[in-house]
Formats: structure tokens, sequence, C-alpha cells
């Protein structure tokens, strides 16, 4: 069973005082609460309670972010999380889709500001391009079409009285297991400055530590139970790698670098990409048509002539 | 390095923010409409958290990853809509609670619970601010005319 | 020479099989009511071959009569074989007497390896072929009278199928020579008898009868088969014959049977074992006497007592009287039922060398003559008489059998003969009787039918007087035959129980004549001797069945008579079944009635007049040879019993004439005396409260009350009545079992059967259905429901709906993640 739980509970590696200190922890509960309170459910509540605890989880998440190097930047990445975190959330809590759809497309606006934050401006422009200019816009037409009254009955319900809070609590648990181990891994949580391991998480999950014949301790006590095998990776992941002109991420160049990415060595993935995409035309197509075949039934009759009428 | 670490765990934290509110929006609002955009929105929280891996580890990977995340995500809008088109046509409606018939055989239906009342600024459905004048309309024309 | 008898050896069989197999595949169809066609000339063609092999085998048997017997066996193919299926260890196969007496086995060492080897064979014989054409005769005219008497009935070709089957089947077998085949054969009429008596299967009452028939068959054959299997393990084959002595088709140059192949041929092994009841191994007497003997002998008889409805089976024929009148002539009365007495008949060397069987035997049958010549007494339905009648009569034959000398077991097969001629006659009346009253049966509806029916009347008189044993007439000598061989016997264990073994033993030397003096005088006296009874009290038992014989023979006269005289005599009354028809039956039942009735009358005298069947018959192997001979010779006739017996039959048909021809009252008061009807007055309550009022106990009552007693007197009184009812109370009892209502309702033989038997059965049953039905099937049902009710608590999870689809994957990546953190490392 030692093998099994590698060296003494896992649970004690755990910096379960840092974690309760982080004001992470303290946020995913404050948002889930506001989250059970805004999300449509059977009973109308006031909105104010879910909104302040909304704000207040908004807030704690800004205290737990990671520092950057500069106030400018650290302001631009907590206006964009907020807007991206905030409009998210408006997304869906709002009763009626139209809104959601247009707090989504908020919501993109901000993901395509962190994106540009992030050494990715095409990804950023090509966000709010594709995602909020077509993909939601087209959203926005299906449901314009499809309720032109706007919201129906089961846009002010969830699913039965269990459903909202099972879903929110795992969710915000899912939430809170994947930021308290990454967090502490990374060292941003606890203070402790531990070195990042992405090696030592490749290596974790190794067969050899897989099968429990070599346990390998948990990343909390890394150091002290196997410095020197650590050691190399650990430094390898501080300091990246001198890598070609190609490979490094920087503003210059950086379309001309990512085309030549792109239709280099993932040629074969774009092309693939392109047929899935004629694939998908071709399908949606197809779909509407059998659909049509299959329409001309009582009592939908409204919408089908506004659709192709 | 530490900022690096530290900036990386923002996006993360967004990243994994986005993608659990999107989950939690995906199981529990019915609206097929809603329901693909937070299954949107749980991809676009794995796309910041790809590119900040890509910028942490400084290479074009992640990127790369969500380039194809939106490919994907296009096909998947496509078909999407287009199936929940058929099944509205079919239906009338856009509930996903009506379309449980592969439940197993002799599982009783999941039947709504009673639905509250509509609240007043619930039915405030969004409009265009009115510009310019109204156009003069015919009440000839408006007879004959099937709609708007 | 051999060819023409091998031909008519299959003839014989082969023309009814193919008749049933052309009625059944044709008669639905094509034939119709033309279907008794091919079978009646099937059997008649039959009969005549069946004739024509008698001749053949009375003229070889007369050639080669002095060397034991004469058999022809003849071998169409080979059924199975398996060898060295047995292996008779060394100790069994030295004690066999079959070791001890044949020269060949000493010689091998005694080591006995034995094939299991079933030859589908033919044999003629005497004995054969005398039941051959007695069956195939009485089948004929049964036909014949059916075709008349089933005319228009649902299902014509399906009865003469049934018929033309059971044809078959009766004459393979008395022709097959190995008892395996004999026991499918056994079955096989035991079908047909089954099919036939449940002919009119809608009706409820024939459906029962066919089903206990068959039921109560099923016990006999159950003892049959365990006799088999005895047979077997104890002789080591189970055929009749000698393998060497067997000719097939087309091989006429085998050597006819011989006594003397046994002992000298170079391979015991390419011969196989001595056939059970071969000359070889009757001449060497090689029996197993003791408690293998007896039980060998006692299963057959259980087989024997199943077929022929005797005393512990006997429930089951009268019942089977459902069934068609001319199938209850012919099955039922004639022959089928007759296969039992063939069977003990053929085994007579087992018999022989186990007293004590006989004697059970011979106890067997006087106790089912008695009991059934009882229950015939007071029956109402003129079949079931007859019925009864037929069950006595096999009793009758049994008794013979069972005095284990060659008179009586000649007799008693003189008597299946005749008997044969006279029941089907009496039947075959009975069911023109039928025909005419609309299928009404009871004697107490129709009566004085002489003059509407002068043939049958005249006819069915004959077929009575036969049966009452009257002497011209043939059952007068087969009867008195038996009861002369009971006689015999009685005497002959009186002088064994009298005088010294010696003087018996050369008492048989010179009854025998010296034809074989030496094996007998050894072997006899060894193999022959009572283990478990002693002579003395043999004699008194042969003594005892001889004048229970003779009473029987008064019953039979009287019941006959009493039946004939109920139906034809007394004023002419007619159901209304009848209808307007009632009138003589056509010329094809008045026919066969009057061939029989000649022959009813006469061929008893004549062939006893020639000695010709006497004679003829223990030329049989069975017969021929070993202990049989050295017993009283057939064919004498005892004047003393023979006038003692007319006498009998000569009372019994005077007392039925009396009471049934003259006034009803003597009956009335006979059966009311019989019924123990004053037995039921004393149970009156009121009657016995009656006697309160007598003036002297009044007057008691009254001057006891002026003196201030009255209460006492009361007391007593009451206490007097109390005691008068306790005691007459087990009278009650005595009025249940009158001799009368014993009789009317069959001494109650199938209310036990039902108490002791049928319903311990049914609740074991239904016990056992229930035990089968709830818990071997519910635990089977368990095992397979339970993996079900498992799967459908799963089944609730999928509800078709794509969000708990959902939620149901992030679970389960909280569960992996969680597992992960607590269990793999982080």
């Amino acid at each position: 069973m030692t093998a099994l739980f590698g060296e003494g509970p896992v649970w004690a590696a755990i910096p379960w005082n840092d974690l309760v200190a982080s004001p992470l922890a303290w946020g995913v509960i404050a948002g889930a609460i506001s989250l059970l309170l805004l999300i449509p459910g059977s009973s109308q509540r006031a909105r104010t309670p879910g909104l302040i605890f909304a704000a207040a989880s908004l807030v704690l998440f800004g205290l737990g972010l990671g520092r950057s190097e500069s106030l400018g930047a650290q302001l631009s990445v907590w206006v964009l999380a907020a807007l991206t975190v905030g409009s998210a959330g408006a997304a869906i809590a709002m009763r009626s889709a139209v809104y959601s759809a247009i707090w989504f497309a908020v919501s993109l606006l901000g993901t395509g500001g962190l994106f540009c934050l992030q050494n990715a401006q095409f990804l950023g422009v090509a966000t709010v391009v594709v995602y909020a200019g077509a993909i939601v816009v087209t959203f926005l037409f299906v449901v314009m079409l499809a309720q032109p009254e706007g919201h129906d009955a089961y846009d002010r319900i969830s699913w039965g009285p269990l459903a909202k809070p099972v879903v929110v609590g795992s969710s915000a648990l899912l939430l809170g297991l994947v930021l308290g181990t990454v967090g502490p891994a990374l060292g941003v949580i606890g203070g402790k400055p531990v070195a990042p391991a992405p090696a030592k998480t490749v290596a974790a999950t190794t067969p050899a530590s897989a099968a429990g014949s070599v346990p390998v301790a948990p990343a909390g006590s890394a150091k002290d139970s196997a410095p020197s095998t650590d050691a190399a990776p650990a430094t390898a992941a501080a300091a990246p790698p001198a890598r070609s002109a190609i490979d490094t991420i920087d503003n210059r160049g950086h379309m001309a670098r990512l085309g030549s990415v792109l239709f280099s060595r993932h040629l074969i993935a774009v092309e693939l990409g392109g047929t899935l995409l004629l694939a998908a035309l071709v399908g949606a197509v197809a779909i509407v048509i059998q659909g049509r075949d299959e329409r001309a039934k009582p009592g939908v009759g409204t919408g089908e002539e506004r659709n192709h009428g | 390095m530490a900022e690096a670490a530290s900036e990386l765990f923002s996006y993360l934290t967004v990243g994994g923010i986005l993608f659990a509110l999107g989950l939690i929006g995906f199981l529990v609002r019915r609206n097929m409409i809603v329901m693909f955009l937070c299954a949107e929105m749980m991809l676009q929280g794995i796309s910041i958290s790809l590119v900040a891996w890509g910028k942490y580890h400084a290479n074009w990977g992640g990127q790369m990853l969500v380039i194809f995340i939106l490919t994907v995500a296009a096909c998947e809008a496509a078909i999407a809509l287009a199936l929940v088109l058929m099944l509205f046509h079919r239906s009338g409606k856009l509930d996903i609670a009506f379309w449980q018939e592969m439940r197993e055989e002799g599982q009783p239906a999941y039947v709504d619970r009673e639905i509250p009342e509509e609240r007043e600024e619930d039915k405030v459905w969004p409009t265009l601010t009115p510009a310019g004048r109204l156009p003069s309309r015919d009440p000839e024309i408006d007879l004959h005319r099937s709609r708007v | 020479m051999d060819s023409k008898l091998h031909l008519l050896m299959v003839l014989v069989p082969g023309l009814p099989l193919a008749a049933a197999l052309l009625t059944a595949l044709f008669g639905p169809r094509h034939l119709k009511a033309a279907s008794h066609w091919p079978v009646i000339l099937a059997l008649a063609g039959s009969f005549a071959a069946s004739i024509a092999l008698l001749s053949e085998v009375k003229q070889r048997s007369a050639e080669s009569a002095p060397q034991g017997g004469y058999e022809h066996v003849l071998a169409l193919w080979t059924w199975m074989d398996l060898p060295d299926a047995l292996s008779m260890d060394a100790a069994m196969a030295k004690a066999s007497p079959e070791a001890a007496a044949s020269a060949t086995a000493a010689a091998t060492g005694g080591s006995l390896l034995r094939d299991f080897r079933i030859d589908v064979t033919l044999r003629a014989d005497p004995l054969t072929s005398t039941m051959l054409s007695m069956v195939t005769f009485i089948s004929t005219l049964v036909a014949i009278f059916a075709a008349g008497y089933m005319k228009g009935e649902r299902g014509y070709w399906r009865f003469f199928t049934y018929i033309a089957l059971f044809v078959f089947s009766m004459t393979m077998l008395v022709s097959v020579s190995n008892f395996a085949l004999l026991f499918v054969f056994w079955e096989a009429v035991g079908v047909c008898s089954y099919l036939l008596i449940g002919f009119w299967y809608p009706k409820p009452d024939a459906a029962a009868a066919g089903m206990k028939a068959f039921l109560v068959n099923r016990v006999g054959d159950f003892g049959f088969a365990l006799a088999l299997f005895l047979i077997w393990t104890t002789y080591g084959t189970l055929d009749f014959h000698d393998r060497a002595a067997v000719a097939s088709i087309g091989n006429d140059t085998v050597a006819a049977a011989s006594a003397d192949v046994a002992g000298e041929s170079a391979s015991d092994r390419d011969r196989g074992p001595l056939g059970v009841v071969s000359p070889a191994r009757i001449k060497a007497n090689a029996y197993w006497g003791g408690g293998l003997g007896l039980a060998i002998c006692l299963l057959l008889m259980l087989g024997a007592c199943g077929k022929s409805a005797q005393f512990p089976l006997h429930v089951w024929l009268p019942d089977a009287m459902e069934g068609p009148t001319p199938v209850s002539a012919l099955i039922h009365a004639a022959t089928m039922v007759t296969a039992g007495v063939y069977m003990v008949t053929r085994c007579t060397p087992l018999f022989s060398a186990s007293p004590e069987a006989q004697a059970t035997v011979a106890v067997v049958g006087g106790v089912t003559a008695l009991l059934a010549g009882l229950i015939a007494l007071t029956q109402h339905d003129l079949k079931r008489v007859l019925a009864y009648s037929t069950v006595s009569q096999l009793g009758y034959m049994f008794l013979g059998l069972g005095t284990g000398s060659l008179l009586g077991i000649v007799a008693g097969m003189f008597h299946l003969f005749t008997h044969a001629f006279f029941k089907a006659l009496l039947f075959l009346g009975s069911g023109s009787v039928m025909h005419a009253m609309g299928h009404v049966i009871d004697m107490r509806r129709f009566s004085g039918l002489r003059t509407l029916m002068p043939v049958t009347h005249a006819t069915f008189l004959i077929g009575c007087l036969a049966l009452a044993g009257v002497p011209p007439l043939s059952g007068f000598w087969s009867k008195d035959a038996i009861v002369a061989s009971l006689h015999e016997q009685a005497h002959h264990w009186q002088e064994a129980g009298g005088g010294s073994h010696g003087s018996e033993a050369s008492g048989h030397e010179t009854a025998e004549g010296g034809s074989k003096p030496a094996a007998q005088a050894v072997v006899i006296p060894a193999a022959n001797a009572p283990t478990l009874i002693s002579a003395a009290a043999l004699a008194r038992l042969y003594q005892g069945l001889y004048l229970l014989a003779l009473v029987v023979a008064f019953m039979t006269a009287f019941y006959t008579f009493r039946a004939f005289y109920l139906t034809f005599y007394g004023p002419e009354r007619i159901p209304a079944e009848a209808g307007s028809h009632a009138h003589e039956s056509p010329w094809s039942m008045c026919g066969p009635l009057a061939i029989l009735a000649v022959l009813a009358a006469g061929i008893g005298g004549y062939l006893e007049w020639t000695h010709g069947f006497a004679h003829f018959v223990s030329l049989a192997p069975s017969l021929a040879g070993g202990p049989v001979l050295g017993t009283e010779k057939p064919g004498e006739f005892h004047l003393t019993v023979a006038a003692t017996s007319t006498l009998v039959a000569a009372a019994g048909i005077l007392l039925a004439s009396y009471l049934y021809l003259g006034g009803k009252r003597e009956v009335q008061w006979l059966s009311s005396k019989a019924n123990l009807e004053e037995l039921s007055s004393w149970m009156d309550v009121e009657r016995v409260a009656r006697w309160s009022k007598k003036p002297w106990i009044a007057g008691i009552h009254a001057s006891a009350k002026r003196v201030g007693l009255g209460w006492l007197t009361a007391i007593i009184g009451n206490l007097l009545l109390f005691a008068a009812l306790l005691i007459t109370a087990p009278l009650a009892l005595g009025h249940f079992v009158s001799p009368y209502r014993l009789s009317y309702r069959k001494f109650y033989w199938d209310e036990i059967y039902m108490a002791t038997i049928v319903w311990p059965l049914q609740t074991l049953g239904i016990v056992l259905a229930w035990i089968d039905r709830w818990i071997v099937d519910g635990a089977v049902n368990l095992c397979g429901r339970l993996p079900t009710q498992l799967g459908s608590l799963m089944r609730s999870l999928q509800m078709g709906l794509v969000p708990f689809y959902g939620l149901a994957m992030l679970l389960g990546v909280l569960i992996l993640m969680a597992a992960k953190l607590l269990w793999a490392g982080s």
C-alpha cells in the first residue's frame, strides 16, 4: 500500500495553509455562490446578492493572480481578465439567449485582448473576427430566428433541484483542484518559489512510476526526496533552452513567423483542417436538406416560413 | 523566471475559470444555443491556457493548437447550428429536454418542474435605437403582407 | 424347402404391416370408407400364410419330434452388436449351472465374455405357429365385423390402421426369438392397445381408460425389463435360440435345430452362449434356481400380470372396455392379454427351475380368477361382465401354467386357444347388441332381445355355454384340462411330500420312457426341489386351488347366464338411444359371429378328441424337454374331474335360470341380504328411540316417576340408547363393505390404488413441481434476474439527456483527479 500511496500521505504534501491563505480559494467559493444565485433556477431571486458575490469573487481572483513586472501590464491583465470572466459569467447567467450570446461576444473580446498580451496578436484578432464576428453572430441569427419572443420558459429554469448545486459545486471543486495543484507546482501559491517542473510532471506519468515500482515524490517534496535527479529538468525548465529564430515568440515579425511555422511544420494539419471545414460545410448543408424533407409538421410552421420564406 | 511563472499562472487561472463557467453553463442551461455558446466558452478557456503555456515555453505549439481549435470550433458551429435548426423544425423548441428519446426503455421521461413566472425585467428584449423617422406605412400594403 | 418356410414366416407379420402403412398413407385421402379392404385382405392373407406355416411346422416337427422339440429360426438382420459387453466374473461363471452342465463352458476355463448382440430373428415352432394362426384368424374375423360395426365412424381409416398395426405387432410378438424384441413388440401392442382404447379420444372416459391401461402396464413392463436385465446378466444372452441354429434368408443350408449341437463344435465364442430357452440348454437343464431364478421368474410374472391383467394389476382391463367393441374382442379378450400367458409358457424352463415361482403363478392366477369372478357377479354393464370374465379366465390360464406340469401348461395354452374363440364371439355378440341398442350397454336398460336379434342370441348362447364349460363345447375341454391338471398336481406333491426323493426321481424316469434318462436323473432333483415351501404345503396349496377353480367355474356359469338372461330374456325393452334401428346386425357382423360360434362350439372337442393340440404344442422347445417332460403327459381325460366341473357348471346355469328367468323377488331378496340391509336399520336413531315408547319400558318409567326416580330411569334410558348406537356404529362399516357392495364396487381396488398410489404420487408430484417451479427454477431465475436488476440500477442513469451525460463525465474526471491526487502523487 505504501507503494500505491507513495511515500507518506499525499494530503500532507499539499500546502493547505497556503491554499487557505490564497485569495483564489475564496474567489472560487464566492464565484460558486454567486453563480448559484444568478443562474436561472426554480425560484426568482433578487440579483443584488449574486452580483455582490460575483464582484467579490472577481476581486479575489484579481488578488490571486500572478504579478506582472510592470503596473501597466498588471492593470491590463486585471482589466481584460475581469472583462473576460465577468462577461462569461453573465453569459451563462442570462435568462435570454440573446443576452447570453452578446455577453459571450464581450467575453470573446476580452479573450482576444488576453491573447494579444501573450504575444499572440494574430489569435487575438482572429478570435474577435472569427468568433465574435462570425460564429456568435450566426448564433444570434439562429436565436433570433428560432425565438422571436426572445426567451422561452426553458430559459428561465435549469434542470431539477439538485442539478445546479451539484454542477456548480463539482465544477468549483474541479477548478479548485486544478489551481490548487498547478499553483503550488508553479510556486505561485504559498510564496515558496518552487521550480516549475513541466519535465517533472512528465516524469510523474512515465510508465515506471505509474507502475508503482519507483515511488515518485509529489512535487511539494521533490527537492527533499530526489534532488539529484530533479535538478536537471528543473533548471532546464526554469531557463528555457536557446531556440532557433523561428521558434522564439516575440512581437517582431510575428505574423511572418506564425505563418512560416503554420505552413511548414503544421502543413498537413492545415490541409486536414481545411478538409474538415469543407466536410463540415457539406455536412451542414446535408443536414438542413434532410431536415427539410421531414418538416411540415403541424405546429412548427411559423419558424420555418420565416427561415425560408 | 518567477514572473514568467506568475504570469503563466494568471492566464491559467483565467482559462480555468472560463472553462469552469462554460462547463457549468453547458450542464445547467437548457437552451441548445446557450449550451453551444458554453461549449465555445470552454474552448476559449483551453485556448487561453494553451497560449499561455506556449509563451511560457517560448514556442509556437500552443498558438498552433489554438488555430486548429478555431477551425474545429467553426466546423462545430456549422454542424451544430444545422442540427439545432433541424431539431427546432421538428419540435418548435430549442429545449434540450425535449430530446430524450435515447433514454433506456422503460425509463420515465424527465418532466419539468413548474416554471416560474417571467419577471418584468426579463421581458426586456434588446432593441435597436430608433434612428430617423418612422417610414410611412401604407395600410393597403400592410394589409396584404403576411409578415413584418 | 426352407425358402418357402421363410417366406411364410415373413409374410405373416409382413402383410399386416403393409396394410397398416397403406391405410395410414392413403386412408384419409383416397380409401376413406373403403379403408377396411386392404386390412381385411392382408389379415386374411396373413391367416392363410399362418395356416400354411402351421401345417409346415406340423409336418417338420413330426419328423424331428424325438429330438426334443422343433424350432426354426430365421435371422433377418442384426439390430445391434456390442462385442464383449458382459464379462461374467469367474466365480459367477463357475457357479452358473451352465458352466457346470455345459462341457464347452467348462473347457474355456470359466471366463465368459458375452457379446451384446440382438439379431432380428423370427422363429417357427409349434407354440408360435399356433398363436399365429389363432391371432390372424380372430383378427380377420374381427376386422370383417368391424367393417360393419364401425361404419360411418370418424377416423374409420385410423381404426383399421391401428388394427393392422396391432396385428403386425402381435404376430411379431409371438414370432420373435429374442427377449429384447419380445419386449419391443410387447410395448408395441401396448401402444396399439392404448391407441385403440382411446380411439374415441374426445370422450373423457375413453382417454382416461387408455391412459390408465398404459400406466398400469408400465408397472408390469418395469418388472419385465428388470427380468430382462437379470436374464442378460445371468445367462449372457437374450436369444431364445442357439446362435448356431439360425438360418438366414438366402442361406438354406444351415442345419436345422438339433439338440446335440451344443456339446462338440470347436469354438464357443463363435456360436455365442446357448439360447435362454433353446433345446440344447433345456436338454442340459442349465437354469438357475434359488433366489436368482425366483427373482427372474417373479419379475417375468410381474410383466405378465401387467399385460394379462392379473391380480394386482388387473384394474386396467375393465376400463379398457371404453374402446370400440371389436377392439375389446380382439385385443382385450383374445390376443394381446394372452401375451403374458404366451410369455410364461415360453419361459417354462425358467419357471420349472423354481417351484416357488410356479406356485406364485398359480396363486396369482387363482386369486385373480376368484376376484374377477366375484366382481362379475354384480356388474350391470354387459361388456364389463365380459371383461371381468376375461380376467377370470386369464387367471384360469395362469392357474394351469402355475401347476408347472406339462399337462397344466398345455391346458393353459389350450384354454388360451379356445377362450380366444368364445370370448371373441361373446364380445362381438355384445358389440352386435350395442350396435342395435345405440351404444347402450347397461343391462338394466334393455332386455328380451332374443326375438329381435335371433342370430346374435343364438351365437351368444353358444358362447355362453362354451364359457360356462358345458361339455360338448370347447370351453369345457380346456377348462376341464386345467382343473384336472390342478388335481393331478395336488396329488403329485402329496406323493412327493409323503414319499422320498428317490422314488420321485425313479418315477420320473419311468414316466419319461427313457428318452434322456441320464441327464434328467442327475439334474432334476437338484434344480426342481422346492426350497422355501414344503411339498406338503404345495400339495395343500394345489388342493385349495383345485377347489377354488371349481368355485370359479360355478361363478363363471352363473354370471355368464345372468348376463345372457338379462340381455335376451324377459320383457322386450329397448332404450331410447336405439331409436328405430333396433334390428339384427348386417351380414358383415353376423357372419363372423356364426363362424366363431361354430368354432367355439366345435374346435375344443375336435382338438381334444384328436389329441392334436396337446401333442403339437408340447413339441415346442420350451415344453419338449427339461423337467416338464417328467410330469404328467397331456391328453388324458379325467372322468371324475370332468363330471365334477360339469355338475358345477350346470348348477351355476340352473341357479341363474332360476333367479333371472323366474320371479325377480328372489333376486331382490338375495341382493338385499348380500347388501346387509338389516344392519343399516340398526343405524336408524329413530328406530332405536322408538324403544322408549314400548309399553313395558314406558310403564317402568311411569312408575319410577311416581316414586320420584324419573330422572334415574331417564338417565339410564339415554345411556342405553347411547350405548346401543356405539355398539352398532361398527356395523356401519359392515354395511359399507357388504358382499354385494364389495362385488359391485370391484372390491374398491380402484379406490385403494387411488388412495395408496395415485394420490400420494400426485401429491408428491405437486410438491416436486412446486419445488422445481419455485426453488430450482427460482434459483436459476434469480441468477438470471440478478444481473438484470443490477443492470437496471444503471439503466436509470441512462436518461437520454445530454447534460446528464456531461455531468457524469465531469464527476468521472473529478474522481480520476482525486484518485491521482490521493494515490499516485500529484
